[in-house]
């Protein structure tokens, strides 16, 4: 399998909290035979319910052909319970299995993803490539992710990022943005951190 | 420093006269005065002009107070605690209690978290060691409250004035309306669970509480919104909807959260997190109209009220008070040594969820950091009460006379605001409202009585500079989501360095006043401000409290007719 596939994932559990479901995402995708290069999770539901948090996963291609699209899906759907949905990049039906109920959140998953808006990327392009400080300028030039966005403030053309060890940018408007903050000594800091003492510890 | 008059200012004023005429001070010989009512060492509890009068009224001698002119005592105080009976904490009622007052407090809420367990088997407790405590000290008001999982939204303070039926109320809110229950008995996805269904329950719970102090179950009752802008999950209209609710029980919220050790940096000593435990990303229930600056503290406040012409501000352009205050939320403090007792495995929630408490603590530790103070240490929430009883001080609370201090960085604040446009210093103050003649002249006092001796870091705070802020009375908000008071304005900027100890008078006259409008303090030390005279963002890691002190004020209202 060549082509690149949107995988959308909603859990039964209803879970809320983008962590956790990430967590369980990278999980279940080291026990399967997939590579991808984008992860993101994405806020689904709505009209009068509450919200939850689903998943997507850009499928680069399936290692070896033991799985079908369906026969991933199923073990999916096995391993993790709620729906799952596949999708190329054409408007032809997807491959979905599980329940009905949670197959919207899956395909929700899969538009945004699609569009480019709404996701916040856990696995993306020249991720590994951010793991040190570097000037904010260098960040685009080497990784997907196209801009640092202050929360607070304006970006300093000479800015030093300082990335903690742990990145999660957002998709908006088909691109990948960094929010950032101030950080200690004159850094930038990403605004959503790991844990405190893998950047503060200063 | 004056600031520029904005010409597009909505409620006409030309020129102000500010001056800062230095008059000796006299807190040293106040602070005699409180050593003797069993606040040692607090040095904020008086007013300076009407205070010591009062604190030195005979015993039995009523102050009076609610009209101008007429004493208020100044009660230092904190509605946000945490003990052992809360789930993430470990001490005492009795050490807060202690700590307390050793720290200046005059008045002290226990707040528990609410949960299963806690309603379950903590009430009772907390009963019984707050009665303890009320005996042992009966100088230090100790209120039962709880921290409420606002269904669909923040955590809250509740708190009840002692009454015979306060314990049963407490429990039955508990059980009934607060969110970490409701969760866990499948009556809400989650407390926090964005949904109309959500916002309904708490409005419901709100409403319970005011019934149950109309039907005499308890004296009185309040419920003050906390860290309202950490997640992002309390919106304008939940904010408006507590305050609506139910008559005068949803008064208000944290101006300041607490955690205010936690941007301490690593290399200090600190845990180098966020100040207040704020510095987060919006979830999945946070409101989508707020964007990424509300999720950080600036100079230690909530964005809500730090922003000139914010979300505060916008409620208070309604022509409504609602309360902000500062609290310490102490769970565990910086540099103490205590752990819970007993054996590891109980200290553990497992445990606390069968019983609803940990073992005494045991103070065995080497010091350990952390992000939060002992309730005074830090922050105080000063309310002009008509007396030192508790029914009093929720009255203060509930009428905004309050001001929220941070490190002592004022002995006293006295703001008087003269309607009939004269010099006088017997206008109304703080948290009142006043009339004026459409096209008179309003005259604003400010006596502010420097510190003359360290904060408890050691230090003695500088006040560098007094804003005086206002905006007009615009009436209901057409959009409950409203987050903006656009026309609100810093009016003037007063530069107040003096020494030591001394009142300095700051005034400011509004003259030919058209339209009802509100006026509001702020003032810092000065030494972290944009360019506007901001605060500026908490830098997460690196925020040291004690370098970046403010103190805010709550409106006085001025009604032109």
């Amino acid at each position: 399998m060549t082509e690149v596939l949107q995988l959308g994932l909603d859990p039964a559990s209803g879970e809320a909290d983008e962590r956790e479901v990430e967590h369980q995402v990278q999980h279940l995708l080291r026990r399967l035979p997939v590579r991808t290069d984008l992860v993101c999770t994405h806020t689904v539901g709505g009209a009068g319910e509450p919200l939850r948090t689903a998943a997507s996963v850009r499928l680069l291609g399936l290692e070896g052909d033991a799985l079908d699209q369906v026969g991933l899906l199923t073990a999916l759907v096995g391993l993790w319970g709620g729906a799952a949905v596949l999708a190329d990049d054409s408007d032809g039906p997807a491959v979905e299995v599980g329940p009905s109920d949670f197959r919207s959140g899956a395909r929700a998953a899969v538009a945004q993803a699609r569009r480019g808006d709404g996701g916040r990327a856990v696995r993306f392009p020249g991720q590994d490539r951010l793991s040190e400080p570097l000037p904010v300028a260098e960040v685009p030039l080497v990784s997907s992710v196209h801009a640092l966005l202050p929360a607070v403030g304006v970006l300093a053309a000479d800015a030093v990022l300082d990335p903690c060890g742990y990145l999660r940018p957002r998709f908006m408007a088909g691109r990948l943005v960094l929010d950032v903050r101030p950080g200690p000594g004159g850094t930038v800091v990403p605004v959503e951190r790991a844990s405190v003492h893998a950047c503060a510890g200063h | 420093m004056s600031s520029d008059h904005p010409s597009d200012h909505s409620h006409p004023h030309d020129h102000s006269h500010p001056h800062a005429d230095d008059q000796p001070g006299d807190a040293l010989s106040r602070r005699r005065l409180l050593q003797g009512v069993g606040a040692v060492g607090a040095g904020l509890a008086l007013s300076p002009a009407m205070g010591g009068v009062a604190a030195a009224a005979p015993k039995g001698r009523r102050p009076q107070g609610d009209r101008p002119g007429r004493p208020y005592l100044y009660l230092a105080g904190d509605h946000h605690v945490h003990t052992k009976y809360s789930s993430d904490a470990v001490y005492e009622v009795g050490q807060h209690a202690q700590k307390a007052s050793e720290y200046g407090l005059d008045w002290l809420v226990i707040t528990d978290h609410g949960a299963v367990a806690h309603q379950k088997f903590s009430v009772e407790q907390t009963a019984q060691d707050i009665a303890a405590t009320r005996a042992a000290d009966p100088e230090l008001l100790v209120y039962h409250g709880l921290e409420w999982n606002i269904p669909g939204g923040e955590h809250a303070t509740v708190f009840v004035a002692p009454g015979s039926r306060d314990v049963a109320t407490l429990k039955q809110f508990e059980l009934d309306y607060d969110g970490a229950v409701l969760a866990a008995t499948g009556r809400l996805s989650r407390a926090t669970e964005n949904t109309a269904r959500a916002e309904e329950l708490a409005y419901a719970g709100l409403r319970y509480l005011a019934a149950q102090r109309a039907a005499g179950a308890v004296p009185d009752v309040v419920m003050l919104a906390n860290h309202v802008s950490r997640r992002g999950v309390d919106s304008p209209h939940e904010l408006r909807g507590y305050r609506d609710a139910a008559d005068s029980v949803g008064i208000g919220m944290e101006g300041a959260p607490g955690h205010q050790a936690a941007g301490i940096p690593v290399s200090a000593g600190g845990i180098g997190d966020d100040r207040g435990f704020y510095g987060n990303t919006p979830n999945v229930d946070s409101h989508p109209g707020f964007g990424r600056e509300r999720y950080f503290t600036y100079g230690g406040f909530d964005y809500n009220v730090t922003q000139v012409g914010g979300l505060w501000d916008s409620m208070l352009a309604e022509g409504l008070p609602f309360t902000i205050t500062t609290t310490s939320d102490a769970h565990f403090v910086h540099e103490e040594r205590f752990r819970r007792g007993g054996e590891p495995s109980q200290g553990t929630s497992a445990y606390y969820n069968t019983t609803g408490s940990y073992l005494p603590p045991v103070e065995d530790q080497a010091p350990q950091p952390t992000g939060d103070f002992w309730p005074g240490y830090y922050g105080s929430t000063l309310v002009a009460a008509t007396g030192r009883s508790y029914t009093a001080v929720m009255e203060g609370l509930r009428r905004s006379r309050v001001y929220a201090v941070h490190g002592r960085l004022v002995d006293a604040v006295d703001l008087r605001v003269d309607a009939t446009g004269s010099n006088g210093e017997k206008g109304v103050t703080v948290g009142e409202r006043t009339v004026a003649r459409r096209g008179s002249n309003v005259a604003v006092t400010i006596s502010v009585t420097l510190p003359s001796q360290p904060n408890f870091h050691g230090d003695l705070p500088v006040l560098a500079h007094v804003d005086l802020i206002a905006g007009p009375v615009t009436g209901p908000a057409a959009d409950r989501d409203a987050l903006t008071a656009p026309a609100t304005r810093v009016v003037e900027t007063f530069d107040v360095q003096r020494a030591p100890g001394r009142t300095v008078k700051l005034r400011y006259r509004f003259r030919n006043v058209t339209e009802s409008f509100y006026l509001r303090l702020r003032g810092s030390d000065g030494r972290q401000l944009d360019g506007a005279g901001n605060p500026l963002v908490d830098v997460a890691g690196d925020a040291d409290p004690w370098v970046d002190l403010w103190f805010y004020s709550n409106p006085v209202f001025v009604d032109v007719v």
